[in-house]
């Protein structure tokens, strides 16, 4: 082959990996942005709490509390990163208040992940195809897509994280300052997006320069100067103020009541029990049980999810036709095959997971979104082996593909269909229709009274002053606080003492806060159901 | 050797008539398992799912969709967390501490990838049939699930030689001292 031969081969390869990019790219924006306004069925109560600060600091400069940009945000006293929410902002002001407004900067770094990730495998020295397939694996992801399309901060930072490691392997294999700043702020981002990158990042700091043998210390005068700039506040914050601290201790797994039930917490009955039954056994077990709780193929594969509700039929993080996948990338990865991504498979295996297991709940999916990369290291270096190694692979291809139709059709269908119709009151469903429906009565009434408690599974608490505030207009302080001024008003009814109470008025809360088998039809002016068909909330006039 | 640094070993030692008796009970466990499968109770939310999800929750809530459902049943038998921490809750599992000290999870990971190396699917054969045979049986029950918990073993020993060669000798008599705490906590807590 000549040398312009080569260069022409060369050329070709380079479009047409541009061009599996582009489609990588399009496929992930078309699973994420369509119908991005009508699925979730309804801003979920963390996602209109950044929608409503996102339009208030884009209309007033500062956010619910009336704290004038704000480096965190408040919000239910869980300090929000702010992030997010700032990247709302332009969205709202470009595309308007509106449902996809809020959830499209997410949306959209959602589907660049999955670009950065084909394009970090390529430089892996992964082939142009199996490139293509894990970002296509990344674009297709049920896990991904589940949190990409709804505001969720992991995503966000998932990207950061990702696209953060690239840029710092192509700075640490001679890249300029350029790569080194874009690093850092990167990686130094993600910690103000997601609770989980905070711990995360600098173990991943550590092993990035240890995998250099140290040699990025002589260069590294930016690179740690823009870390130096992203972290030392925060560091400031977690010391000093509560906007760290109290979502980690709100969420710690130290404060679950199984764990809570059995500590002694220095009380020892005797000897015997503070030698045998010590609470720092307890919680190293506890913890262990939380951590090991991820290892779990079942969880990965089949029901991990949490689209429905526990006990109920799910889908798991990955597809299952990724399964084979996986295990011939473990199988290729032993072998010695791609040595190179044994680290930091390792690392993004065992730590990944760490900030998830540190909390409460069991089996986060959302929180654990952050170990992705694990299992798609292992996924690339499986369709690598998989593609070099088995024989008749047009078939097995053919067949594989064919396998992975029939688990999007299904993932599609659990989302559209079964999803939303199990869990929406956990998307707090009927408020958008409720905050419309009582700004179109408030005339009518001397006040409408709008019920923060509901639930048909269990007792939840919503926030209705953000979705007042988000669909009526105005602030949020406008529809709490003392309830002897006329208007919609957020309250929770005490039946029948306010039927007499509270004259001309319209009260909406759950069904069982006025014993619903006590009233007539005639008194509920109208009903409102999840989309399960239980009733949800009604709403009842006093004359 | 590593059986010896095991508390669940030394708990089922000194219960062998209860073993025995578990497992003198296999046909009746293996019964009941068969009438829960096709019970009302294990169908019933996947005939909610069926009949919520219009016609296409017919299509994907089916008699295949069981059969793949009690695959993973198996798989999760299999899950580190039971043999490392959990233990069964039955009383052939000691109480309140792990069956096989915990910190051994990381020695059997690395005794799964010196497996695969070496191209020896035997242990993985093995564990399998030995989640099989316990599935059979109604699941997560030590006595049934003690293949399974040979082979992770064996792949904490390949682990550890793979991973400090003749140093596991220390690893071995730290496992030993921490074996010794935990079978005693047990008994403390019987």
């Amino acid at each position: 082959m000549t040398n312009s031969q080569i260069k022409v081969e060369i050329q070709k390869s380079k479009t047409g990996f541009i061009g599996g990019v582009t489609v990588v790219l399009v496929v992930a924006l078309a699973v994420r942005v369509i119908g991005l306004g009508k699925y979730p069925v309804s801003m979920g109560i963390d996602e209109i709490a950044n929608a409503y600060n996102a339009y208030s600091l884009l209309t007033t400069g500062h956010d619910e509390w009336g704290k004038v940009l704000p480096v965190t945000l408040r919000s239910f006293n869980d300090y929000k990163p702010p992030v997010n929410i700032y990247l709302i902002v332009p969205s709202i002001a470009f595309f308007g208040k509106t449902e996809a407004a809020v959830r499209l900067p997410t949306a959209v770094l959602g589907a660049l992940t999955a670009v950065v990730w084909a394009v970090w495998v390529r430089r892996w020295g992964m082939g142009r195809g199996v490139a293509i397939a894990a970002g296509l694996g990344l674009a297709l992801s049920p896990w991904h897509i589940n949190y990409s399309r709804a505001t969720f901060e992991a995503v966000t930072a998932l990207f950061l994280v990702v696209i953060g490691a690239a840029l710092f392997q192509r700075w640490e294999k001679g890249g300029g300052k350029a790569w080194a700043a874009g690093a850092a702020a990167m990686l130094g981002l993600s910690m103000w997006t997601y609770h989980a990158e905070r711990l995360f990042v600098p173990v991943l700091v550590i092993y990035l320069v240890l995998s250099t043998q140290c040699s990025v210390l002589k260069k590294a005068r930016i690179f740690v100067a823009v870390l130096g700039v992203m972290v030392i506040p925060l560091m400031y914050l977690a010391m000093f103020t509560p906007a760290v601290g109290t979502r980690a201790a709100a969420t710690s797994w130290l404060r679950e009541k199984s764990l809570e039930r059995i500590l002694h917490r220095g009380n020892y009955g005797n000897i015997w029990e503070r030698v045998w039954d010590n609470d720092s056994y307890l919680i190293y077990r506890h913890g262990l049980g939380k951590y090991l709780n991820y290892f779990d193929v079942r969880y990965w594969f089949w029901d991990g999810l949490q689209l429905t509700p526990a006990g109920y039929p799910d889908m798991g993080l990955l597809y299952l036709v990724e399964l084979p996948v996986l295990a011939l990338g473990v199988v290729a990865l032993a072998q010695g095959k791609k040595r190179q991504l044994v680290p930091w498979i390792i690392l993004w295996g065992l730590f990944g997971v760490l900030p998830a297991s540190l909390t409460m709940n069991e089996q986060h999916g959302l929180r654990a979104l952050l170990w992705w990369p694990a299992f798609g290291l292992i996924l690339a270096a499986g369709y690598e082996y998989g593609w070099e190694k088995i024989k008749n692979r047009r078939w097995i291809a053919g067949i594989w593909a064919a396998g992975l139709v029939v688990n999007l059709g299904f993932g599609y269908h659990m989302y559209v269909n079964q999803s939303f119709r199990w869990l929406s009151e956990y998307w707090h469903y009927p408020y958008k229709d409720i905050a419309t429906f009582a700004c179109r009565m408030k005339d009518k009434y001397e006040n409408v009274f709008v019920s923060e408690a509901f639930g048909e599974r269990e007792q939840l608490t919503g926030a209705p002053q953000l979705y007042l505030a988000w669909y009526c207009g105005g602030r949020t302080d406008d529809y709490v606080g003392a309830i002897d001024r006329p208007g919609i008003l957020v309250k929770r009814p005490y039946w029948p003492a306010d039927k007499t109470g509270h004259k001309n008025s319209l009260f909406i809360a759950a069904p069982w806060d006025f014993g619903v088998d006590k009233l007539s039809e005639k008194e509920m002016v109208k009903k409102w159901y999840f989309l399960d068909g239980k009733l949800a909330f009604v709403a009842v006039e006093t004359k | 050797m590593w059986w010896l640094v095991t508390p669940v070993f030394w708990w089922m030692v000194t219960r062998p008539v209860a073993v025995i008796s578990e497992w003198r009970q296999a046909p009746e466990y293996a019964r009941t398992h068969l009438q829960e499968l096709t019970g009302p109770e294990r169908l019933g939310r996947i005939n909610e799912m069926r009949g919520a999800g219009g016609k296409w929750g017919r299509v994907w809530f089916n008699k295949g969709y069981v059969v793949v459902d009690e695959i993973f049943s198996v798989l999760s038998l299999l899950s580190p967390r039971i043999y490392f921490q959990a233990g069964d809750g039955g009383p052939l599992s000691p109480p309140g501490v792990e069956p096989i000290p915990g910190l051994l999870v990381i020695f059997w990971a690395g005794g799964m990838v010196a497996s695969l190396k070496k191209y020896n699917p035997r242990p993985f054969v093995i564990a399998g049939l030995g989640a099989v045979g316990a599935y059979a049986v109604g699941g997560i029950r030590l006595a049934f699930l003690l293949p399974v918990l040979g082979v992770y073993l064996y792949w904490v020993e390949e682990g550890a030689t793979m991973m400090l060669g003749r140093k596991r000798k220390w690893l071995v008599a730290g496992t030993g001292i921490i074996c010794a705490y935990l079978a005693g906590r047990a008994y403390f807590l019987d």
